[in-house]
């Protein structure tokens, strides 16, 4: 009868510890299908000017419908491309930053003009340039207009004519940014975060003092909001630099999640929450990291870990369909382009001298100092 | 009390601070923009707002006029005018107050002002710009020192930084200007000092010895608004006497017209002066007297960091509030009776030279 109980209460323990095992297994090791990036075709860049060029250097792929205006930054020239591979405006980048600096996207593009004090903003869909009178630096994000004032303590929204919708003052020195349709979220060198409304409104503020983590120095070194606004997520102070993730309840943002990293990162570092906000995509001393909200789990992209961990590392990430991002990084003069969908790096390669990524219409492009290569992806990453 | 004893410590951790050596007193040549200094790109702007178009968002830029030095996309450009430009002239970018000081150096070296450990740093020149990345349009790094202060430099000219050193000695330099032609270039840096403790903005002069400004500072005009309108009600400085730490004693002050009896904004242009090679300290206080009693006296020794921006000498937030299209310092609203008053404006910079203004006024 002994011997009876014994084996049950075995038992019992040998399946708790098999759920247990599956259950971390299965919530921190999440799978993926390998994709594969297939080279589509290479843009090779027109010169500097605004002028129509047709760079094709392969027959016309029509992938989608030509048209389509899109924007990239090369390492020496920005500007737009359609789908057929028609360049519409390229200028110079250096030039550009030597002026002030530039942001674009695929609707709107500003350019700063020192020698002026002035921005001007093109509108490609109304097809127009207004000179504002204002000087700042540059940023467009989700058709949003920004212009942040030269130190870092102040920001303003642009209407797409080129008037003012809403300006802010900050206390402290900005070092994060991160914006969705509706709402923007801030980030400062003194630790605190605001959310702020698409009127200018301060919505949320979360001063250091209320942050649960306590690290050695409290700032904030890079913040991502979800594009519905519910969710965000902060790299978080020095000794130890953290990863806090929010989520918002009523009018507040309640953490549920927090990581403690091995290696800070003294500089910005970029997030991104995925389009659906099922993910988060971070750049951390430690690698990339992956956080599931479902099951609220972060875990360590293995691949090209090794790249974060230098001091002059930089990378951008993008959003693909289906909670996928593209990454590219550089460090050291190394570069990679990385596909990373539920958790795992399913696709890498080299990316020499990359300096932007973009993802539209099913297609990956890269710009390089040779011109945009562009890549499909085949095989579907699962989760 | 305890305000006194706050303000007490205060100036004891700034007064010891001031007393270590730094590189920094050896290395400035000039000081270009000043602490609370009203600063902005639109403020010779100002009366321009008459232009076309009192609501309209833009209109045609004429041919070859503030053409920029690169091509755009579209062939015809407009401006921003009317009711739109005033409203971005007055925004935070364009005129405000900054807890920066800007001074030229003379090192290819930047060192700290005091020693501490790195804790942040950023690069103009980044590889990736887009979505999620902070564009930055100068290179910075900030300090963290022990007396809990944080000190920020900035630098639009490009700076090497050693991204792997964290703990920064006296002798340390955080980064090395880039492209100079030589040691011995002058390099521009604009500093700004926080105190984490008490969330403000410290003037970064305190970590500075100045020895050579002797010239005293230059009051331009007291000017009193109307609370409405905000138009001058006197004329910049007519009628007034002014005499320096280095004057003897003031003319006697023609007495304007008069007007009528009420809450009026006081507008203060002033700004420090130097001479031959010496520095200047920059404004540090103003005082004014009103019939013998002191109406307000207020320092440019900090700015309170708050919800809604900076305040300079206990001013609104955010600092545009308190900068007006001309770069005057708007320092509150004061009430004047009916009768002949005296003002007696005085300016002081930081090292302690003084320019007093006396001005008779008659309200009805």
């Amino acid at each position: 009868m002994k011997v009876n109980r014994g084996k049950r209460h075995l038992k019992a323990a040998a399946l708790i510890i098999v759920v247990a095992a599956a259950y971390i297994i299965l919530s921190t090791r999440p799978v993926a299908a390998p994709s594969e990036l297939e080279p589509l075709d290479t843009l090779a860049y027109p010169p500097a000017g605004a002028e129509t060029v047709d760079s094709r250097n392969t027959p016309a792929h029509d992938v989608v419908g030509p048209g389509t205006r899109h924007s990239f930054v090369g390492p020496s020239k920005y500007g737009y491309y359609d789908n057929s591979g028609v360049f519409s405006y390229v200028a110079d980048r250096q030039t550009a930053v030597a002026n002030g600096g530039f942001a674009l996207d695929d609707c709107f593009l500003l350019q700063s003009d020192s020698s002026n004090g002035c921005i001007w903003l093109s509108d490609f869909e109304e097809g127009r340039t207004v000179r504002v009178p204002l000087e700042g630096v540059p940023y467009v994000s989700e058709r949003r207009i920004f212009l942040i004032r030269k130190d870092q303590m102040a920001v303003a929204e642009l209407n797409r004519d080129g008037t003012l919708r809403w300006s802010r003052e900050f206390g402290s020195v900005l070092t994060s940014v991160s914006t969705a349709e509706r709402v923007s979220l801030w980030g400062f060198l003194d630790g605190t975060i605001e959310v702020v409304g698409e009127d200018g409104a301060l919505t949320f503020r979360l001063d250091a003092e209320s942050v649960t983590a306590r690290p050695g120095y409290r700032g904030v070194y890079g913040s991502a909001i979800s594009r519905d606004g519910s969710m965000i997520a902060l790299l978080y102070g020095l000794a130890p630099q953290y990863l806090l993730v929010y989520e918002k309840r009523g009018e507040q943002y309640l953490p549920v999640h927090s990581r403690r990293l091995n290696a800070d990162k003294r500089n910005t570092q970029p997030l991104m929450f995925a389009d659906d906000g099922s993910a988060l995509l971070v750049a951390s001393g430690d690698g990339l990291i992956y956080y599931n909200r479902q099951r609220r789990k972060s875990a360590v992209v293995a691949a090209g870990r090794d790249l974060f961990s230098k001091s002059d590392v930089a990378c951008k990430i993008v959003r693909m369909d289906r909670g996928q991002f593209a990454v590219v990084t550089a460090a050291g003069g190394q570069s990679v382009l990385m596909v990373v969908a539920g958790g795992l790096c399913s696709a890498m390669i080299p990316a020499p001298d990359a300096s932007d990524v973009g993802w539209r219409d099913g297609v990956l492009s890269l710009a390089t100092i040779s011109g945009i290569s562009r890549f499909i992806i085949k095989g579907k990453a699962v989760n | 009390m305890r305000q006194i004893w706050i303000c007490a410590l205060f100036l004891l951790a700034c007064t010891m601070a001031g007393t270590q050596d730094s590189p920094w007193a050896s290395m400035v040549v000039s000081v270009e923009t000043e602490f609370g200094q009203p600063l902005g790109s639109s403020l010779s702007d100002a009366n321009h707002t008459s232009e076309v178009g009192e609501v309209g968002a833009s209109t045609a830029l004429t041919k070859g006029a503030n053409t920029p030095s690169f091509a755009l996309p579209f062939g015809n450009p407009a401006q921003v005018t009317g009711v739109a430009r005033e409203a971005l002239a007055a925004s935070p970018l364009g005129r405000y107050r900054s807890p920066a000081a800007q001074y030229g150096i003379k090192s290819e070296k930047l060192s700290p002002l005091l020693p501490g450990q790195s804790v942040y740093f950023q690069q103009s020149t980044t590889k990736f710009q887009g979505s999620g990345i902070l564009p930055s349009g100068a290179n910075a790094a900030a300090v963290l020192h022990d007396n809990g202060y944080v000190s920020i430099y900035s630098a639009a000219v490009p700076l090497l930084f050693d991204l792997n050193k964290v703990k920064i000695a006296g002798e340390d330099s955080l980064g090395l200007f880039v492209g100079s032609t030589s040691a011995s270039s002058v390099h521009y840096c604009a500093v700004r000092v926080y105190d984490c403790d008490k969330k403000v903005w410290v003037n970064p002069s305190m970590f500075l010895p100045f020895k050579t400004d002797t010239k005293a500072p230059k009051i331009l005009s007291l000017a009193l608004l109307d609370a409405d309108g905000g138009r001058s009600a006197i004329p910049s400085g007519e009628g007034a006497a002014t005499r320096t730490s280095k004057e003897g004693k003031a003319p006697a002050a023609k007495i304007p017209e008069s007007y009528p009896q009420g809450s009026y904004s006081l507008a203060i242009r002033a700004l420090d002066t130097l001479s031959g090679r010496e520095l200047k300290s920059g404004l540090y206080r103003f005082r004014l007297v009103v019939d013998g009693q002191v109406l307000f006296d207020r320092r440019l020794d900090k700015a309170a960091a708050g919800y809604d921006g900076l305040s300079f000498m206990e001013g609104k937030t955010p600092s545009s509030a308190t900068v007006n299209a001309q770069g005057a310092f708007l320092v509150g609203s004061y009430f004047f009776a009916a009768g002949i008053h005296n003002l007696e404006l005085t300016a002081y910079d930081y090292v302690g030279n003084y320019t007093r203004l006396n001005q008779k006024i008659q309200f009805r």
